[in-house]
């Protein structure tokens, strides 16, 4: 929300003085030091489930990131002491399929384990259930939500779980593809954007449910909306990399590491990064514009 | 630690005890007192701090706010000396044998023009006055110094000045000596001014023609202001032309001014050209100009951008005794395209009441309102969102000066200020079903009281010492939080939320400020100065961007946010050469100490957050540098060159590795160099120039990917603020053309260029993906103005 703000705010002060510019500059910031980056988002479904490791590179090397291979990774069930284990597809990205629908239980917590020569990655996430999705549907407006023009616009109609403290990501899939810019990042807590003060068990309220339309759809695209429910830790990770991200111009704040909930247990002073959350996931049916 | 304070705070108070016994100790002869205001002659303004002196002794005083003076003199004949930067020097020869009234008006200094002083008797303040670390600037200064696109602006004025900085161009408010810029407490006849912006940083709220004259005080503070810690920046509002009616305008790229002023109740014989008035107002209007070109523009063609201001003040005199003075102030930037819009602005009011109990004893009493609020809207057809925010606070005030004889002068007072806070209030309606969230107001109490004693020891020496007793309480009705910060630099967890009724006391802080200042007289043209301050601070601005924002939120000090506390020594040389002591020069040394700084966690979420107080750090931090200035004050050649060596720095657990890291404000050298020449009665032209090594800031080194999103930038050393951005110099220049000057008429052109020399200056460096391709990431520089600005703008007088 407040990264939106200050959208809002910086538009107004380009709007007024155009004058203001940005030049690409180059500068030597160093030999950073490479560290094994971890990606790993489960869900509940028979889906397919991806984990990817890589190790970070140089902030200005635009090469490809390069995959990172490892002993064995999996997921443990802390309850059943089940290890799911991935496989391999690839250097660094790791698949598995679940069995059945009660691979996952919501509520349980599971493990990620990963075993890397002498080193050992791990990391804890509870699955919390998805809530539900009524419909998304399109309308066309004369002036669009926050200051778009004339167009197609989309609404996802769901609510928000009952109880205090659910925490959502929505996943934007236009024409099936993952919209995964900075600015696509949605993320709310109940049905609003920040803590506090929030209706429970209510519509997501209007800067989420209509903020879905970067621009306005043209007949024949399509739009599909996935609602993970997420940790408190993945929404905080979410919120941090996209200010990280967009942190620019007048407001910029102190840049800072996005933190990770992944430890190696064998040697704390490696530091990984990346995240491990397991998350009950809803899907909307794919809308075609007409 | 804690006895060192006590042992330290007793020794203040027996010195203080010991003073005050010899002030009342010093009478032996039959004295009498002459007193007065001191006026411009032309339009019945009064001047603040006019150095008064009597010819042949040692005594002389000055004359406070509201141009009164007091001196105590046996019986005899005197000549008496007044003298102010810009007047011409008037002597007076009285004979005193019972108490007298003596006013004083002061004839603009024809010198300004010729260049030629016709007054040797000029004795300069600065030597003179025991207070430091204080700049005085009139609207006369301020209006020659270039400005962006013509705009005369107070608040960058006062950034050419020594000790005071900025993050950078177009960011709002200033940094003084180290501080942040909610450090500053920043009045408008009395009344504190939340924002004094317009347009983010770009231009200040005060409108030229109506102010009189800006005290910046950073160091050796009075004992009468008191909140902030690190400057007291007091704008005093003119009075209005108490003889004639005048009007003022101008016409530039970027405003439109008017301003009209004159006398009220002119009947009364009596009273005749004492009591006054002024009404002045701007308005912005770019979108009025720019609307014919956004007019294809689907998305800026209904876009609303403007900005206005307004500033009234009326003043009637009783009687000789009673005066009273109004004064209003509202203010409003307003941006909006369709579907989204916001706006913020501030609102003050003053009512004062100045009372002379007898000729050795003037009050003056204050009633203040003063309101920042801004609104923040989006959505259309029934679906909107909706957010508003703001600070409000009423506040009664007394302030006494009491001329005791010719080497004490007592001044006293209290204020009581009532605070309504509210963070952020949101309602999002839909169809006509409202929802309604956001955060419950909250409420605060400040008091203070204060004394404080100037007194010549001995002709040389001159001290002021005194002490203010801050007291400041968060009431109830609200919630207080009990936390607990696992870990450092994380967020805490809120272990018990506590419920109060509304008025109880949630938490109460008293904080004792001592105040010091001494002058030593070295000979007539010099002295040494030092100066010992503690200030502490209730509010606190909300706020972790490089810039302020005009949504960042003022908080009170709670059971977990504990007030500021700074604590400041300076040392200083004084001196003024010169045939007609037209040069000043001075050189200050300072170290301040600051406590309870507020810093954030990572990620901290600071709007809409009713768990505010668990995102924020408590930190220590320390300022100090050197300041040096030189200044010439009268002929031809007018302007300053100030250059400031100084670092800020801050030290929060589990930042930076726990060491201390730079402020973002942080700038090791600045040096700023004003400057206007009178070729003759047509033109005019001056420049400035300004340098400083960049402010510190820091970057990623190693980037990764997660779920798709690209370029997540990291860096694996942990440091904050450790690359230093590069240097930035800027050339301004400005002409001003008298194109016809009557005594009814007087119109001008004023040319500026901004940044001649086409710099793009650096405000800040980041990284960001490139937007076109978010597999690849770039730094950028970014600039706020990329090019130079020409300007021109017409003013006139009648």
């Amino acid at each position: 929300m407040k990264n939106f703000l200050y959208q809002i705010v910086i538009l107004f002060s380009l709007t007024v003085f155009t004058s203001s510019c940005e030049d690409s500059i180059d500068l030597d910031l160093g030999n950073p030091v490479s560290q094994v980056v971890i990606d790993a988002v489960i869900n509940q479904t028979t889906d397919t489930q991806w984990i990817y490791v890589s190790k970070s590179v140089a902030y200005l090397n635009n090469g490809q990131p390069q995959g990172y291979l490892v002993d064995s990774l999996g997921i443990l069930d802390t309850l059943n002491f089940v290890f799911h284990k991935f496989q391999m597809k690839e250097n660094g990205k790791y698949f598995f399929v679940p069995p059945s629908a009660n691979t996952f239980q919501y509520g349980q917590t599971y493990q990620l384990l990963i075993f890397d020569k002498q080193n050992t990655y791990v990391s804890e996430s509870k699955l919390n259930a998805p809530t539900s999705i009524d419909s998304l549907t399109v309308k066309y407006e004369k002036n669009g939500p926050f200051g778009g023009g004339e167009g197609n616009y989309i609404t996802l109609w769901s609510k928000d779980k009952v109880g205090m403290g659910d925490y959502y990501w929505f996943k934007l899939y236009r024409n099936d593809s993952l919209q995964s810019k900075a600015s696509d990042i949605r993320i709310a807590v109940d049905n609003s954007t920040t803590p506090g003060g929030n209706g429970d068990g209510d519509l997501f309220i209007i800067p989420i449910r209509q903020n879905f339309s970067s621009r306005p759809y043209l007949k024949g695209e399509t739009a599909r909306i996935e609602i993970l429910s997420i940790t408190p830790e993945m929404f905080l990770y979410l919120n941090l990399i996209t200010t990280q991200l967009q942190n620019v111009g007048l407001f910029a704040v102190p840049p800072s590491n996005v933190p990770t909930n992944i430890i190696c247990i064998n040697n704390p002073q490696i530091k990984p990064i990346g995240f491990f959350c397991m998350a009950g996931k809803v899907s909307s049916d794919k809308l075609v514009i007409p | 630690m804690l006895n060192l304070q006590f042992y330290f705070m007793k020794s203040i108070s027996t010195l203080f005890v010991f003073l005050l016994i010899s002030v009342f100790s010093v009478q032996s002869q039959t004295k009498y007192t002459v007193s007065g205001y001191v006026k411009d002659s032309s339009n019945g303004e009064a001047l603040a701090n006019c150095n008064i002196s009597v010819e042949d002794t040692k005594i002389g005083t000055q004359s406070n706010n509201y141009g009164f003076y007091s001196l105590s003199l046996p019986a005899g004949t005197y000549v008496v000396n007044y003298s102010y930067v810009g007047y011409q020097t008037l002597s007076l020869k009285i004979t005193v044998s019972k108490n007298a009234t003596q006013n004083a008006d002061l004839n603009k200094s024809i010198t300004e023009l010729i260049g030629v002083s016709v007054s040797k008797k000029r004795r300069d303040n600065q030597v003179t006055k025991v207070e430091m670390s204080t700049n005085n600037l009139n609207i006369t200064q301020i209006k020659k110094i270039p400005a962006l696109l013509g705009e005369v602006d107070v608040v960058k004025s006062v950034q050419l000045l020594p000790g005071v900085s900025t993050v950078g161009e177009g960011a709002t408010g200033f940094n003084v000596r180290g501080g942040a810029i909610d450090q500053n407490l920043i009045l408008l006849d009395e009344a504190p001014v939340f924002n004094s912006s317009h347009l983010f940083g770009f231009f200040s709220v005060f409108n030229p023609d109506a102010v009189k004259d800006v005290k910046l005080i950073k160091g050796g503070m009075p004992a009468q202001y008191g909140g902030r810690l690190s400057s007291t920046l007091d704008v005093r509002m003119k009075e209005g032309n108490s003889k004639k009616y005048e009007v003022n305008g101008g016409v530039g790229i970027i405003f439109s001014r008017f301003s009209l002023e004159g006398p009220i109740a002119r009947k009364n014989e009596k009273m005749k050209n004492k009591s006054s008035f002024i009404v002045a107002g701007r308005r912005s209007y770019a979108d009025v100009l720019a609307k014919p070109f956004l007019r294809n523009n689907e998305n800026l063609s209904d876009a609303v951008f403007y900005f206005y201001d307004f500033t009234g003040k009326i003043n009637y005199a009783f009687n000789d005794k009673n005066k009273v003075f109004f004064s209003t102030y509202i203010g409003r930037d307003a941006f909006g395209v369709p579907g989204a819009k916001f706006d913020w602005g501030n609102q003050t009011a003053t009512l004062r009441w100045n009372h002379l109990f007898s000729s050795k004893l003037f009050s003056n009493f204050t009633f203040y309102y003063s309101k920042y609020d801004y609104r923040l809207g989006f959505g259309a057809d029934g679906n909107t969102f909706e957010w508003k925010s703001n600070i409000v606070n009423n506040s009664g005030k007394v302030d006494f000066n009491y001329y005791i004889n010719s080497k004490n002068v007592l001044q006293f007072g209290g204020l009581s200020t009532y605070y309504i806070f509210k963070p952020g209030q949101a309602v999002s309606s839909d169809q006509g079903s409202t929802i309604q969230f956001g955060l419950p107001n909250k409420y605060a109490l400040e008091n203070g009281i204060y004394i404080e004693n100037e007194q010549k020891a001995s002709p040389a020496l001159t001290l002021k010492y005194g002490i203010r007793f801050s007291n400041f309480n968060y009431l109830g009705k609200g919630t207080a939080l009990v936390l607990d910060r696992p870990s450092a630099a994380q967020r805490a967890e809120v272990l018990e939320r506590k419920t109060y009724t509304s008025n109880e006391i949630i938490q109460s802080y008293n904080i004792p400020e001592p105040r010091f200042s001494a002058n030593y007289k070295l000979n007539r043209l010099s002295s040494l100065k030092a100066s010992y301050n503690r200030m502490s601070q209730f509010l606190h601005l909300i706020s972790n961007t490089a810039a302020s924002v005009p949504l960042d939120v003022w908080t009170p000090s709670t059971n977990n946010i504990k007030p500021q506390i700074a604590d400041q020594v300076a040392f200083g040389y004084f001196k003024n050469f010169g045939k007609n002591i037209d040069y000043e020069i001075s050189a200050e040394v300072f170290y301040k100490d600051m406590q309870n700084q507020i810093d954030y966690i990572d990620g901290a979420d600071l709007l809409l957050n009713n768990q505010l107080e668990a995102d924020l750090l408590n930190g220590k931090g320390r300022a100090y540098g050197l300041e040096l200035y030189f200044k010439k004050n009268v002929g031809k050649l007018t302007g300053w060159i100030s250059y400031t060596l100084s670092k800020s720095e801050r030290k929060v657990e589990g930042i930076s590795n726990n060491e201390w890291y730079a402020n973002r404000f942080d700038r090791r050298h600045n040096a700023n160099a004003t400057m206007s020449y009178e070729f003759n009665k047509k033109w005019t032209a001056s420049a400035s120039f300004v340098f400083g090594t960049g402010t510190p800031t820091n970057l990623p080194n190693t980037k990764f990917s997660f779920q798709g999103i690209n370029g997540i930038p990291h860096n694996a050393s942990g440091l904050r603020n450790d690359v230093y951005i590069k240097p930035f110099h800027r050339l301004d220049f400005s002409t001003t053309y008298v194109h016809k000057k009557t005594d009814k008429w007087e119109s001008s052109w004023v040319f500026g260029v901004y940044n001649v020399y086409n710099r793009r200056n650096p405000f800040s460096y980041f990284a960001q993906p490139n937007p076109d391709n978010n597999a690849q990431t770039q730094l950028i520089r970014y600039s706020i103005i990329g090019s130079f600005i020409p300007s021109v703008s017409w003013n006139f007088k009648f």
